[in-house]
């Protein structure tokens, strides 16, 4: 998952950065609105993190200027003012949950894994497809109830398929959602990291998790746990 | 006396009074006056008819015939009477009418050829208006002597004419002293409207129907207004200006304090700088909090519930959206907060973050405007079918950074920011159970 976080001080933006790196998140950050509005046309972002006081372009008119240029994934504000008008104000311009500063970093990441889970269709931390039950909250991995282990980038990959359960995802958006950009594109990273998910989920190769969609991608193909 | 319209009436009344007695006590005296002049007059003119039938007689008097050509002269009590007397005053002839009248003192003996008009009362209690006239009558002997002839009315005869032109006189003197009133209260009705009017205009400003007063006032009202109409702006002004202030403050110490936060959660710190951390971060919180930077109660500040209400609802409709959480509104559409538009938002968002934070399903708001005999309140209450909250569980919600439930994210200080607006705007704020099972939080605010 990639994510954009515009934040005007250094200090708790790179902070910030690298709390959601060891997350597991590609993160592009920006000090400001127009390298804001920069990285949200350049890359793929899944999902930004808005500062409301910016200087230049304030959070609200980035907010605004982001949904007006198409894009839909989750907003999440960060606001020092913790006056109701502001969290109103910025949840109408589109922004789709907010956190007042100060924060404690674990309050912003469960609110990132819950718009992100949302994003996807999913109701409870818990994406859960039957036999196959991943929470997202304590990233964990339980197939037929018994936990199985997952590296980190196994862990994203997974998360990612399973977020967009039953669509198909391309290598391409794969890789630009969970590569960072050094990596080389066309490496068949994806394709071994697929296949190491398959043997993990499916070692008699009995139900089929990831279908391969020849020049399309990757699919997700247990249905979804009917939700309440 | 509290109403102006009162004073000047009752002023404007005892002028009048006091001024028509004044006319009227002048023109009774002289309709008296003049009365009495035609008396004299007529009085005057009957003499002369007595001087007409008088004779001299042997015994050098003067002789007057018994049967005067007037009959009043000639009937006992007609109210009509003649004397002649002589030098001494003794009497030397009376007509019939006044034979058994006695004179009391007598009225006075007028010299040769003067006039005496006079007043006098007879023995039967009756005024008499008498008119002597002194004359030496020169007899054929050529010896002269002196006589006093008068004639006499009663009182009486004016009296009728002076009472009916009293009657008259007071009817016209109240009919002018009715119609004086009357204008004069229609007169003070047009002077005094202006001031009606803005003390229409300031309960607007009250209820918020207006935000300033008009400027089409008379000119000694409309400095006034002028006047309040600057103090007002100035108020809303300085506030604006005192409240903008804080939130920077706050809002400029919150990012670096995150910062901080960050910084320090690797957990290399002291464990005491991080205890300082956390006082800092408490006092931004709790110190610079809507409250405590908040407006209060302020007039001509009024706002619509509604609009800010529904704002909140949508925002938080995509906030829980997960949960699908069924808002329920029952209030009138022009429902108004007595107050300021931040402070509106800041209760009801507190308090249904809340409500949709613990709710099921169903979140419900209701308002009403109550009248009251102290005045009118607003009340407003937000409900929600959770799980409720244990009793003690509810004063101490109310009190700053109490934290119902800590696992539930959240700030902390939202009920207790709630109260504490509640305190400034000199309403009262209740948590119990609702109905549907959940927490139902409930605040009186007064309108006025």
């Amino acid at each position: 998952m990639r994510l954009l976080v515009v934040e005007d001080d250094d200090t708790l933006r790179e902070s910030l950065k690298e709390q959601l790196l060891a997350e597991g998140y590609r993160v592009e950050a920006a000090a400001d609105g127009e390298e804001g509005l920069y990285f949200a046309r350049e890359y793929p972002i899944d999902l930004a993190i808005i500062d409301l006081g910016l200087p230049g372009i304030p959070g609200i008119d980035l907010i605004k200027q982001l949904r007006s240029a198409g894009y839909t994934y989750p907003v999440l504000i960060l606001t020092a003012r913790d006056g109701w008008q502001d969290k109103v104000d910025g949840l109408q311009a589109g922004a789709d949950d907010y956190v007042s500063k100060p924060f404690h970093f674990p309050e912003v990441s469960a609110r990132i894994n819950a718009l992100l889970r949302r994003a996807g269709g999913w109701g409870s931390a818990v994406l859960d497809c039957g036999v196959v039950k991943l929470d997202t909250s304590a990233q964990t991995l339980l197939v037929n109830d018994a936990a199985v282990e997952l590296t980190s980038f196994e862990y994203q990959l997974l998360e990612y398929l399973m977020m967009r359960a039953g669509e198909v995802v391309s290598k391409t958006e794969l890789t630009d959602r969970l590569y960072d950009q050094d990596y080389e594109r066309d490496s068949n990273v994806i394709e071994v990291f697929v296949g190491r998910l398959r043997k993990k989920l499916d070692p008699d190769n009995s139900l089929k998790p990831i279908e391969t969609l020849r020049g399309r991608g990757y699919r997700f193909a247990l249905e979804r746990h009917a939700e309440r | 006396m509290r109403s102006l319209r009162a004073r000047l009436l009752l002023v404007t009344s005892l002028l009048l009074a006091g001024a028509l007695a004044v006319v009227g006590a002048i023109l009774d005296s002289s309709v008296r006056a003049a009365l009495d002049e035609e008396q004299r007059e007529l009085l005057d003119s009957q003499i002369i008819t007595l001087l007409a039938v008088a004779e001299p007689d042997e015994g050098e008097q003067l002789r007057l015939p018994y049967d005067l050509p007037d009959q009043r002269f000639n009937t006992p009590d007609s109210g009509f009477y003649a004397k002649v007397r002589d030098r001494s005053g003794a009497f030397l002839w009376r007509s019939v009418s006044a034979v058994d009248l006695t004179f009391t003192p007598d009225t006075p003996l007028p010299g040769p050829g003067e006039r005496i008009f006079a007043r006098s009362v007879t023995s039967t209690g009756d005024v008499l208006l008498t008119l002597t006239l002194g004359i030496i009558w020169t007899f054929e002997d050529g010896s002269e002597r002196y006589f006093a002839l008068s004639a006499a009315e009663s009182e009486r005869a004016i009296i009728g004419p002076l009472k009916k032109f009293r009657g008259r006189m007071f009817a016209v003197f109240a009919l002018v002293a009715g119609v004086l009133l009357v204008g004069m209260g229609l007169v003070l009705s047009w002077l005094l409207r202006p001031l009606g009017q803005i003390a229409a205009e300031i309960a607007d400003l009250e209820t918020g129907v207006r935000t300033s007063l008009s400027d089409h006032y008379p000119n000694e009202l409309s400095g006034v207004a002028r006047n309040l109409n600057t103090l007002m702006k100035s108020e809303q002004r300085r506030t604006a200006r005192y409240q903008q202030t804080l939130a920077n403050l706050a809002h400029s110490l919150k990012t670096p304090l995150a910062a901080a936060k960050a910084l320090l959660s690797d957990g290399t710190a002291k464990p005491e700088l991080q205890a300082q951390m956390q006082r800092m971060e408490q006092i931004v919180r709790y110190q610079l909090a809507r409250p405590a930077i908040g407006t209060g109660r302020t007039v001509g500040n009024r706002t619509l519930i509604e609009p800010e209400l529904t704002q909140i609802l949508d925002a938080l409709d995509k906030v829980y959206r997960e949960k699908g959480v069924h808002a329920e509104i029952d209030l009138e559409h022009d429902m108004v907060f007595p107050g300021d538009r931040g402070d509106l938002v800041e209760m009801l968002g507190n308090l249904l973050d809340n409500a949709y934070k613990w709710t099921t399903q169903r979140v419900l708001v209701v308002g009403r405007k109550v009248a009251h005999a102290t005045g009118s309140v607003i009340e407003l209450s937000i409900e929600d079918d959770g799980e409720g909250f244990p009793e003690e569980a509810a004063a101490a919600a109310l009190k700053r950074g109490t934290r119902l439930d800590e696992t539930v994210p959240g700030t902390g200080i939202g009920l207790a920011v709630v109260a504490e607006l509640v305190e400034q705007y000199e309403g009262k704020i209740v948590i119990e159970r609702s109905r549907l099972s959940g927490a139902r939080i409930a605040i009186t605010l007064p309108l006025s």
